[in-house]
């Protein structure tokens, strides 16, 4: 029996652009990771053809990023990249206590988060590694979609919608487990808003692009924001480049960006002015930001504009996957925990407004025009019915029912349906882990796993991770023995 | 990829499942399949460079549809949906399931053909086919082994599969499938072929009928019909999937019977005799109809009774057949037809000629005699059969007795409202003296898995001895030998 101290605990999130990792658990709160290193990896041959790969970039170096939208593209790098991490933190250690391996770090386990994409294969040739070539003793591979249903206190029936870069994992789970023939890839991420925006900008370059997208003016408005802000987001010719022409005779940002000094001036002067008003980003008809290399650039209404695409095609996706599940009070169960995850998520008002998107796509009430007209034939019917009752003395059941009715408020109750969704919700943010409250949820997933290995790790019994002991008696496929 | 592979003991297999509505695949060591695909594809053709793309994924081939209906058309690109599976539900597209084994490795399981042995469940052909079944296990044989050289094969009947993976010997197996409505009787391990009986009236064919009621069904021969496979795909998963999970409900007796009840119901309740418009049969339910291709939405209002008339039909589908859906149009009629076309029969009477079937045969097969001194101890009891001896009406006894406590009842379409139930009462019709025990799976999901898993137990078993495993040197010597 293996106890695992809090401080050996390894955990880490590999991704396709950058990874994170903590060495470490503290014991009053969960900590945002210290470690975000991009994903990449560099390699050379050598004269026997053997591949070495190295942490840095140098002479005949290839870089190679092993993961690619979450799938692992280049296994081997990918294992050659977890041992270098390993490394470099055992390294850290040593040169901050050489004997510290002596009693601390003697029994380390790894908590590694797996893309539903990997293969089995794939992964038992990690654990393979883990347990052969890095020598550790204990090994969990946790679903990034569980991580982030434990990071919201483990959901039972939920839909992980997790927004990357080049893609968009739609994972729904129920009762605790990942449905895996459901799990799902949209092969559009948050770069997709850069396309978009690009378009709408074509004056600003890639960078820029980015900087606004991260930037506190980039904005996702609600309807009532849209309808309060300067603009007339209803009005689809004025998204369209010929109309965004004539913005730009008002205030070119291409020319201010190139005009220097007093162009700048007259911004700033504009914005203290705006920000003395003190009116909500959404409401100004410009707002400015400060690009990597410190330009200020004033941006009209474009930076509430490119996401409506991704949102959209996010949307139809989460409504199709939902559908296929065969139990209808699980359907219903997982639309009321929607689960957002991924720095895209981060822009203001993004969430909000899928959530929206996935309410007017799939949520299941009475079409308005419907409604209107059933009132308006029960309205009639009503004073129908009056009226009858007026002229006839004689009154009868059926008249006395109807003229409290009538008496009664003209509102008629909602027609019920049998099926679909009647109620589309987030789930609710974990509001007590304070530290992860200030850095903002995009990286939640990460919480999940600490959460998770800090139970299973220290836990008095072994039974929900891959022990040393398992993997020799019964080999890589030892991980599939193992039910969490 | 030259890393230490992981150790290659054969204690891992691959599960396909080929069914008529959907395919399932996935390896033995999980509980869960890993992809769950239509046993159908968009073939996506270029018509100036010829180039063909081929999409099997679930929700790109939606993906896929929904574009094609949205936007413009390109004209150079030709877009088709093709089936695997014929009208009675046997493979035929043996290039089309080549290309999709292909695909199932490639992209859902991510592994080598050649390296883990595969179990493929198949549909059950009945004894008259004895030909067309060689025909498929052959074509079976020359995928796996020829063309993809996979090492190790067992191909299994999914009854069968079913049957033993619930710890069962003999079973009545009940597949309500998407295109076959099945009943397969398992004594003692052995699908008795003669006695298995088949119909088209299952999930299919509702998704059609409901599609007239809804009005969906578009007279007009457009030129191009190529669009309309994909439409009629995608309303079939999308919109009809909605209604027949919820709307379709199936009434725990024949409907007429059941309408009487009401009528007299509610005339004794109703004393002044006036007819409660929202109670009952006549309770309106809403349906939210959502157009997949439009989005327009639309709330369509049906009664209680046409939603138990649409489940009817799969015990019942002649007022389907006939373009009648309304109620009242057949009260009259009904009964009679059944007994003069013969090919059209509802699931109470391919049951019960079905069980009828399976314990005759059984006796002759099996070669017991008459004479049997515990069979004539045995039957002291009142026989029903008096053609055959008492010993054999024992078996026969016996044999109907042991298939109706071990009724399963499985597929997709079985999910329906009400099934089980009535499955029950119809064989308690036919056979009121038999007591009747029903395994319908509760997690509407495992059901739809129930083959696959059954598959899955198969290889998990701790020998290999009771299935025909056939390597892939076995195939070729006894290839060369023939």
């Amino acid at each position: 029996m293996v106890h695992h101290r809090l401080d050996n605990i390894l955990i880490i999130y590999p991704r396709s652009q950058t990874t994170l990792v903590q060495f470490g658990l503290h014991n009053d709160t969960f900590y945002v990771p210290e470690l975000e290193i991009p994903t990449i990896i560099y390699k050379s041959t050598n004269d026997k053809g053997e591949s070495i790969y190295y942490p840095t970039e140098g002479p005949n170096r290839l870089p190679i990023c092993p993961i690619e939208n979450g799938m692992i593209i280049n296994l081997e790098a990918f294992q050659e990249f977890l041992k270098y991490i390993y490394i470099s933190l055992l390294k850290q250690k040593h040169d901050e206590n050489a004997d510290s391996f002596e009693y601390s770090f003697t029994n380390i386990p790894l908590l590694l988060l797996n893309n539903h994409k990997w293969s089995q294969f794939q992964m038992e040739s990690i654990t393979n590694f883990v347990f052969e070539k890095l020598k550790l003793n204990g090994l969990m591979l946790l679903p990034i979609s569980l991580g982030a249903s434990y990071s919201m206190v483990s959901l039972q029936n939920c839909c992980i919608i997790d927004i990357g870069l080049n893609h968009t994992d739609i994972v729904p789970i129920v009762d605790y487990t990942t449905i895996n023939h459901l799990s799902n890839t949209l092969n559009y991420g948050g770069s997709y808003i850069n396309t978009i925006l690009q378009k709408l900008l074509p004056e600003l370059n890639d960078q820029q692009i980015e900087d606004l997208k991260k930037s506190p003016i980039f904005e996702v408005l609600t309807e009532d924001e849209k309808n309060d802000s300067a603009f007339d987001f209803n009005n689809p010719i004025t998204t369209s480049t010929k109309n965004k022409d004539d913005d730009d005779a008002d205030f070119d940002v291409a020319s201010i960006i190139n005009s220097g000094k007093d162009t700048r001036e007259i911004l700033a002067e504009r914005e203290k002015k705006n920000q003395k008003k003190s009116l909500p980003n959404s409401q100004l008809e410009f707002n400015t930001f400060k690009d990597n290399n410190g330009n200020q650039i004033k941006i009209g209404k474009q930076r509430f504009q490119g996401c409506d695409e991704l949102i959209q095609k996010i949307s139809t996706r989460v409504g199709h996957t939902i559908n296929q599940l065969e139990d209808l009070s699980k359907q219903r169960a997982i639309w009321e925990n929607i689960v957002i995850v991924g720095n895209t998520s981060l822009i203001t008002g993004f969430k909000e407004a899928l959530l929206n998107q996935l309410v007017i796509d799939h949520l299941v009430v009475e079409p308005a025009d419907e409604k209107r007209q059933r009132e308006k034939e029960n309205f009639e019917k009503i004073l129908a019915s009056q009226n009858e009752s007026n002229t006839s003395t004689s009154s009868t059941i059926t008249n006395k029912k109807n003229n409290t009715k009538a008496y009664g408020a003209p509102f008629l109750p909602s027609l019920e349906y049998v099926h679909g969704p009647s109620v589309i919700k987030l789930a609710k943010y974990p509001e007590y882990f304070p530290e992860w409250k200030k850095h903002g949820y995009g990286d939640i997933v990460f919480l999940g796993g600490q959460i998770v290995a800090k139970q299973i790790f220290t836990h008095s019994k072994d039974t929900f991770y891959t022990t040393k002991h398992k993997y020799e008696r019964h080999g890589p496929s030892a991980i599939w023995n193992v039910e969490f | 990829m030259e890393i230490p592979k992981p150790s290659k003991s054969h204690t891992k297999c691959v599960v396909i499942q080929n069914g008529s509505h959907s395919t399932i695949a996935g390896f033995s060591n999980v509980s869960q399949p890993q992809c769950v695909i239509p046993s159908s594809y968009i073939c996506k053709k270029n018509k100036i460079t010829n180039d063909q793309e081929y999409i099997f994924e679930t929700f790109k081939i939606l993906d896929e549809c929904e574009e094609n209906l949205q936007n413009n058309l390109n004209d150079s690109i030709e877009k088709n949906v093709y089936t695997l599976y014929d009208n009675n539900g046997l493979p035929y597209n043996w290039e089309g399931i080549a290309k999709q084994w292909e695909y199932i490795y490639k992209e859902q399981l991510k592994c080598d053909m050649t390296e883990y042995p595969l179990l493929a469940l198949m549909p059950v052909i009945g004894k008259d086919k004895k030909e067309l079944e060689k025909q498929i296990k052959e074509e079976y044989y020359k995928l796996a082994f020829e063309k993809f050289r996979i090492p190790i094969l067992y191909l299994i009947p999914s009854p069968l599969a079913i049957a033993f993976s619930l710890g069962k010997k003999s079973a009545l197996v009940v597949d309500i499938g998407a295109k076959t409505c099945q009943v397969t009787p398992i004594l003692d391990g052995t699908i008795i072929k003669d006695a298995v009986m088949k119909s088209k009236f299952a999930g299919d064919f509702l998704d059609y009928q409901i599609m007239k009621k809804l009005n969906l069904i578009e007279t007009s021969t457009d030129a191009n019909n190529k669009i309309d496979s994909l439409k009629i795909w995608l309303q079939s998963n999308t919109t009809i999937l909605d209604f027949k999970r919820q709307f379709v409900q199936v009434t725990d007796r024949k409907l007429q019977e059941y309408q009487r009840y009401y009528e007299d119901m509610n005339t004794n309740m109703m004393l002044g005799g006036t007819n409660d418009t929202n109670s009952g049969l006549n309770q309106e339910k809403y349906f939210l109809y959502r157009d997949p291709v439009t989005k327009n939405r639309k709330t369509i209002a049906l009664k209680l009774k046409e939603c138990y008339a649409l489940g009817e039909l799969l015990f019942d589908p002649l007022p389907g057949l006939n373009g009648t859906n309304e109620l009242d149009n057949n009260n009259n009629n009904n009964s009679n037809h059944n007994n003069t076309k013969k090919d059209i029969e509802g699931l109470g009477i391919l049951m019960a000629k079905s069980i009828k079937k399976a314990s005759v045969v059984n006796t002759s097969t099996m070669g017991i005699s008459g004479n049997d001194k515990d069979g004539v101890h045995l039957s002291n009891s009142n026989s029903n059969n008096n053609n055959s001896s008492v010993a054999s009406a024992t078996i026969v006894k016996n044999n109907i007795s042991t298939l109706l406590d071990n009724v399963i009842i499985t597929g997709c379409t079985s999910l329906l409202q009400g099934v089980e139930q009535r499955i029950i009462n119809e064989i308690s019709i036919a056979f009121p003296q038999y007591k009747i025990t029903t395994y319908a799976n509760n997690m509407l999901n495992d059901r739809r898995f129930q083959s696959w898993n059954g598959g899955v137990n198969m290889c998990n078993l701790p020998s290999w001895n009771l299935g025909e495993w056939i390597t892939r040197d076995e195939y070729f010597a006894s290839k060369e030998t023939e």
